[in-house]
């Protein structure tokens, strides 16, 4: 494992999502949680594009799949490493958000926030701007109402997201 | 501008050795005529690949040319399979073809992926605990920058006419939004622009003929379906796939060759370790990379700043540093000791998992054996290559439902009797099909050496490894 991927590995220890490949949703929670991660500055190296589904990066795919490929899914050889204190304080503050809903609907609540944050962090709708947020997803198919998307970006500030 | 051009009317053409002329609107040769467009010329496409191959001195300035020459002929083309097209659009995709390496970095990408460079002693099984930090901003990718760049550089800004457009270029090179998914393909998808040019220069400039790809077939045989999907006909299949395997045999040959993967590496590990202590100018973070560019630094950001840095290097006073920078500047490549590498199923246990282990247990004592610092041995292997790089499938039965994220930049054939194109692997007779789910991986063991009897040593060393591939 390069020093990227324990550095990933690390991170969604202390977050609590598992390192699981073989759903969809455990994939999309992989991606969405890591998105959330770095935009909470716990730069983690991965570059989100945006895809049928939001934020994704091929190269985070390609980890995950390399790193549950591994025996014992690397845990030998993430044990030898720890974050820092100041990582880990980062991360915990998040924590609550992976472990509100489980399964397919965590994945879906997590498409929501990261969808929401890329779209305002790339400019291309004003954080006030729910209506445009709403209709930017629905031309991707993404069906949020605007009541979903104002909780969205409630359960955000609450956890230190500015906008 | 020193490439061989002549006006045609409003706008130029340039001579290329790839594609022939290439047209050029008074607007697109004003972008290639500026200072931050220039600075590709600085920037060799195959990073240390001269090294190997005397002739691979082709630069950015020359691809960036020819995946705007193919552009063109795909945008002119779906004009007059579809006049309804918006003109506009067509021209924001010939300018992010023009522009998607306005980002690189130099010597591509062996400076961008420093992160990601693991050092030997941080490898190696020891006791203690270490620690990692998420403090720093990694370098950003090349089209990250690239859209930094774009959206900063007020020459870039001047030449394509306003803000607001060039950072319309710059998402859809660096894919920030979903404005115009099916056409921003040609520049993300398989069958994508930049692919079709450096198989094509890549192959010329080496002399490796595998890249000797059927690129006119390809390309007049592209048509857009009534849903607006991108795919070839039925009939260039063959092309298609043969695109898919010249890509594969490249890497096998030119891209991950034994030398300039060891002269890369070499040149990696240095730069980590200079970037860890921010000694010689070294951007520490993401952070300094994008303020670095935001001005007129930029046009320094060329091959040079790395060389300069590996020049001051080789008086390092830490040893694996000087060593690893010695091995550059003479062009004295690290020695392979051990290679494991092959093609297998994606998902299954990794074939170099035993080597690796052996070599995470058992190379600090070796080294200490034959007293050398152990950073001076170098365990590193490429990212492993697909075969349908777009398609991460990791057996052959989930073909079907691929990661639904890169299905959509598969490569899509029209099948004789149906409207819409079907993904490559969905064909039957497709020899991609059967290969979709492999990946082919190397791990290579090197070690750097300049010390008195070096040969003696490195074959007694190289007897040692040369059992770990078993278990032990």
């Amino acid at each position: 494992m390069n020093r990227q991927q324990i550095r990933l590995g690390l991170a969604l220890q202390e977050a609590g999502v598992d390192l699981s490949v073989k759903k969809f949703d455990q994939r999309l929670v992989l991606q969405k949680a890591v998105y959330l991660l770095q935009e909470a500055n716990i730069h983690l190296g991965y570059r989100f594009r945006w895809y049928l589904k939001g934020p994704y990066s091929p190269d985070l795919a390609d980890d995950v799949f390399t790193v549950a490929a591994l025996p014992d899914k690397g845990a030998s050889e993430v044990a030898n490493w720890e974050l820092d204190a100041a990582s880990k304080k980062k991360v915990s503050l998040l924590k609550a958000l992976f472990s509100k809903h489980t399964g397919p609907s965590l994945a879906k609540h997590l498409e929501l926030l990261a969808s929401v944050l890329f779209l305002v962090r790339t400019g291309q709708a004003g954080p006030g701007n729910i209506r445009r947020i709403v209709e930017i997803l629905h031309k991707n198919n993404k069906h949020f109402n605007e009541s979903e998307v104002t909780g969205a970006f409630k359960e955000l500030s609450s956890h230190g997201f500015a906008f | 501008m020193a490439s061989p051009s002549r006006t045609i009317g409003p706008g130029r053409v340039v001579v290329d050795n790839i594609h022939g002329s290439i047209e050029l609107s008074d607007l697109e040769w004003n972008v290639v005529n500026t200072a931050s467009f220039q600075r590709l010329r600085w920037l060799k496409q195959l990073g240390m690949g001269h090294l190997t191959y005397p002739n691979a001195t082709h630069n950015r300035f020359a691809h960036s040319l020819g995946v705007f020459g193919i552009m063109r002929r795909i945008t002119d083309l779906l004009s007059r399979q579809n006049p309804g097209i918006d003109e506009y659009d067509l021209q924001n995709l010939r300018l992010a073809a023009l522009l998607h390496d306005i980002g690189h970095y130099p010597y591509s990408h062996l400076m961008e992926r420093v992160e990601r460079v693991t050092l030997t002693e941080e490898e190696v099984c020891r006791d203690e605990k270490r620690t990692l930090s998420t403090e720093k901003e990694a370098y950003p990718d090349h089209e990250t920058l690239g859209r930094h760049i774009v959206g900063h550089q007020s020459d870039l800004i001047k030449a394509i006419g306003s803000e607001k457009r060039a950072q319309e270029i710059g998402a859809l090179f660096s894919r920030t939004e979903a404005a115009h998914p099916q056409l921003s393909k040609l520049i993300h998808s398989s069958l994508d622009m930049d692919r079709l040019d450096y198989l094509l220069r890549d192959a010329r400039a080496t002399g490796v003929p595998y890249g000797e790809i059927d690129i006119n077939y390809l390309l007049n045989n592209i048509r857009i379906s009534p849903e607006g999907v991108i795919g070839v006909e039925y009939k260039a299949l063959a092309a298609a796939e043969h695109f898919l395997l010249a890509r594969l045999f490249m890497h096998r040959t030119v891209y991950f060759h034994k030398t300039t993967y060891a002269l890369e590496e070499a040149c990696r590990q240095p730069l980590r370790r200079i970037r860890d202590t921010g000694k010689y100018e070294m951007h520490e973070d993401g952070r300094q990379i994008l303020n670095y560019c935001s001005g007129p630094t930029l046009s320094d950001f060329t091959d040079d700043f790395v060389d300069r840095i590996i020049r001051k290097a080789t008086q390092d006073e830490n040893p694996v540093i000087n060593t690893l920078a010695n091995c550059i500047t003479n062009r004295k490549p690290p020695k392979l000791l051990k290679e494991v590498s092959g093609l297998q199923e994606k998902g299954k246990p990794r074939l170099d998992s035993v080597f690796r282990t052996n070599c995470r247990f058992r190379l600090s004592a070796l080294a200490d054996k034959f007293n050398l610092p152990v950073g001076q041995f170098l365990l590193c292997g490429p990212k492993p290559i697909k075969i349908e790089e777009r398609g991460p499938l990791f057996t052959r039965d989930e073909a079907k439902k691929l990661e639904t994220e890169e299905r959509e930049e598969l490569i899509k054939v029209f099948v004789p009797g149906e409207e819409e194109p079907r993904s490559i692997v969905e064909i039957n007779d497709c020899l991609i099909r059967l290969l979709s789910g492999h990946q082919f991986g190397i791990c290579r063991l090197y070690l750097a050496d300049d010390g008195p009897e070096a040969d003696a040593r490195f074959k007694k060393i190289q007897a040692e490894v040369s059992t770990w591939t078993e278990d032990q």
